[in-house]
């Protein structure tokens, strides 16, 4: 597996599976950075891809792969490509991986889901992330600044992780403002989700933001969408919801979108995980059920 | 024929299989997400999902959960509904060399029909699995009452071409797996699949006192493994004409090479495919080596051979 295997004609993005190694570990605020050389991924990552890391070599030896957004990449120089993740240690895996050292193998499978699109002309953007999930959007906003466009960032803090905001030292590069936008999991009509809308909405209409994209848990990915179309903004959201495998073997991650006036079922990991946010079906999504699913998986 | 020095076909009545190694149902998605990672067409066949009548349309109808050594997987069987399947899904498979195994099932009789009677004419199906034990409450009543069982395979065979085997999936959570296997048989089951997940439950109690919250699935994975071999063995012991194919557990070569000696003339390969996604044909390189290793003629017969 140490060698990348070739996609034939399925249409999908192409994925690899390969073993890659430690390069970094660092802690940054409440954060781990994990930096991994792997080959591939570096050249194939976009903003909004997640690689699936193997956990059957954590204590308990997990049966379902961790899941982690590509927070930056460095091609292959002198040295072969890596790739940045970022995850604050909420369990046994995160604890494993926290500990890994350097030239440790990872196994892992990657780049997997569809990435943000990006805009073809050079356009106001405004970026809204909650905890760990502002990871891919700070690799986005590097590559919007480079196309020329202006980065506006909101950023949540999501209450499992302490409270914490994740990369605003590091945003302040690429960003032309940044917001804090507070701390919240902020499922469903609640004061603190009026409040993100509101913020959202504010700051897209100051800035005339054409595109807002956001990545979050379904809740904050929906607000972020609903703040978009109050404005006239469109928008692009990478939905967080609980992915088993992440790579469209299990179905676990189905959510349904708009088909005409019918529905359909659509992969989370597979289809998405960024959708447009008007064209999906939140109601079920942000249910109870699935959106407290990251609890229990 | 397996046991054979280097051959490794094998037969499940009548339908001969380059290998005895098969990616079990709803655990590798619809073909061309696993075709990234693994060569459908090197195993000996691939077993669908589970298809319905209808499409399902509600968003994460499935949850999987993590347990010590096993899976629990909770909700309804996620498909597009069998005319879809067929006009697409099927079609796309074949395009990828796989040979399909169609994994049906229905909440009545008359969905059993409608499903074999859309499959019959359907090409490139090469067996037709069904699922008496899975998925949301009114797929998994089958069992509950033989009688039902029975009938809902009867109907089946008599929609399937002859030519192509019927095969009945048996969890072994059952008072007797043996019963359940001999009377599928009776209805016109050409094979039986062992052993289909049991059913089991996570009880979470925030604190003593407070109502508990109840997930009820399957189980899947390394935990059900010794279960499920004791179930083949005993199939295999008390009707060794019937093929048995053996599912559950199946991460190495080893463990595959395991199922065959209990009996089995084919494995089935599930949840390894979710942190793996190559694992099927892993699995099916490491059982090859081992079986080249034992073909010495003394150990040959290591493998048992079922009927064709
Ligand atoms: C597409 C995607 C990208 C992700 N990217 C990141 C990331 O960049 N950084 C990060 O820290 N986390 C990310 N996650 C979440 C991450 O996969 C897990 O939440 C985390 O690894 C769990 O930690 P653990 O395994 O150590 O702890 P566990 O004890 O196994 O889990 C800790 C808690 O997280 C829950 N959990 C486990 N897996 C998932 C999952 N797939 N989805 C939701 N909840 C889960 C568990 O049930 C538990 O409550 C992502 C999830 C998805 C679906
Ligand atoms: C995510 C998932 C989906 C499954 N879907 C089906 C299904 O649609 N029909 C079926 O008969 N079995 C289904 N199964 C059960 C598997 O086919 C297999 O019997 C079970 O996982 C045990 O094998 P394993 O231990 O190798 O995983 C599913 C299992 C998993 C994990």
């Amino acid at each position: 597996m140490s060698t990348p295997t070739p996609n034939p004609g399925t249409g999908l993005p192409r994925a690899v599976q390969l073993t890659g190694h430690v390069f970094d570990v660092r802690q940054v605020g409440g954060y781990v950075q994990l930096t991994v050389v792997a080959e591939a991924i570096p050249e194939l990552a976009r903003p909004g891809s997640f690689v699936a890391i193997a956990a059957d070599g954590a204590p308990g030896s997990a049966l379902l792969p961790r899941l982690m957004w590509v927070r930056r990449v460095r091609p292959a120089g002198r040295y072969g490509g890596t790739f940045d993740m970022a995850f604050r240690v909420s369990g046994p895996v995160t604890a494993w991986l926290a500990g890994r050292g350097r030239h440790d193998p990872l196994r892992l499978v990657g780049p997997l889901g569809r990435p943000f699109p990006l805009p073809r002309q050079p356009v106001v953007t405004l970026l809204a992330g909650i905890g760990h999930s502002t990871a891919p959007l700070l690799f986005l906003a590097e590559q919007l600044v480079e196309r020329g466009c202006e980065v506006h960032l909101a950023v949540a803090a999501d209450a499992d992780a302490g409270g914490e905001p994740f990369g605003l030292v590091e945003a302040k590069r690429a960003a032309s403002s940044i917001t804090p936008l507070g701390v919240g999991a902020a499922y469903g009509d609640t004061p603190v989700a009026r409040t993100m809308q509101a913020a959202l909405e504010r700051i897209a209409a100051e800035q005339r933001a054409r595109v807002i994209y956001a990545c979050g848990r379904p809740a904050f990915a929906q607000l972020a969408s609903a703040a978009a179309s109050a404005v006239g903004a469109r928008s692009q959201v990478a939905v967080e919801i609980p992915m088993p495998c992440g790579t469209g073997a299990c179905m676990g991650c189905a959510v349904a979108v708009p088909d005409g006036v019918d529905r359909r079922l659509v992969l989370a990991c597979l289809d998405g995980p960024v959708f447009d946010g008007a064209a999906v079906c939140w109601d079920e999504l942000t249910a109870a059920g699935v959106a407290s699913a990251g609890s229990e998986r | 024929m397996i046991g054979c020095s280097g051959d490794v076909s094998t037969a499940v009545a009548g339908l001969v299989l380059d290998n005895p190694v098969l990616a079990a149902s709803g655990c590798w998605g619809t073909g061309a997400e696993s075709a990234r990672h693994l060569d459908l067409a090197s195993l000996g066949a691939v077993v669908t999902r589970s298809i319905t009548r209808d499409p399902t349309t509600r968003s994460s109808s499935r949850r999987i959960l993590e347990t010590a050594a096993g899976l629990l997987v909770e909700g309804g069987l996620p498909g597009p509904g069998i005319m879809t399947f067929v006009r697409d899904e099927l079609p796309a498979l074949l395009a990828l060399g796989a040979r399909p195994v169609v994994s049906i099932a229905a909440a009545g009789l008359g969905e059993f029909a409608e499903l074999g009677a859309r499959l019959c004419d359907a090409p490139g199906v090469v067996a037709v699995e069904v699922n008496l034990a899975w998925g949301s409450n009114d797929h998994a009543r089958w069992l509950a009452d033989l009688t039902q069982a029975r009938r809902a395979l009867a109907v089946v065979r008599r929609e399937t071409p002859g030519s192509r085997p019927v095969l009945a999936k048996l969890p072994c959570d059952l008072t007797s797996v043996v019963e359940a296997a001999a009377a599928a048989v009776e209805a016109g089951a050409d094979a039986v699949v062992v052993a289909a997940p049991s059913r089991a439950l996570r009880v979470d109690q925030p604190h003593v006192g407070a109502s508990p919250t109840v997930v009820a699935g399957a189980l899947c994975g390394p935990a059900v493994r010794p279960l499920v071999v004791r179930a083949v063995w005993e199939v295999h012991a008390a009707l060794p004409n019937l093929p048995v194919i053996g599912v559950g557990g199946i991460r190495t070569g080893r463990d595959a090479l395991e199922m065959l000696a209990a009996g089995a003339v084919a494995v089935q390969v599930g949840s390894a495919s979710l942190a793996d996604p190559a694992a099927a044909g892993r699995i099916l390189a490491e059982l090859t080596d081992l079986l080249s290793e034992q073909a010495a003629p003394e150990s040959a017969d290591l493998v048992r051979e079922g009927s064709g």
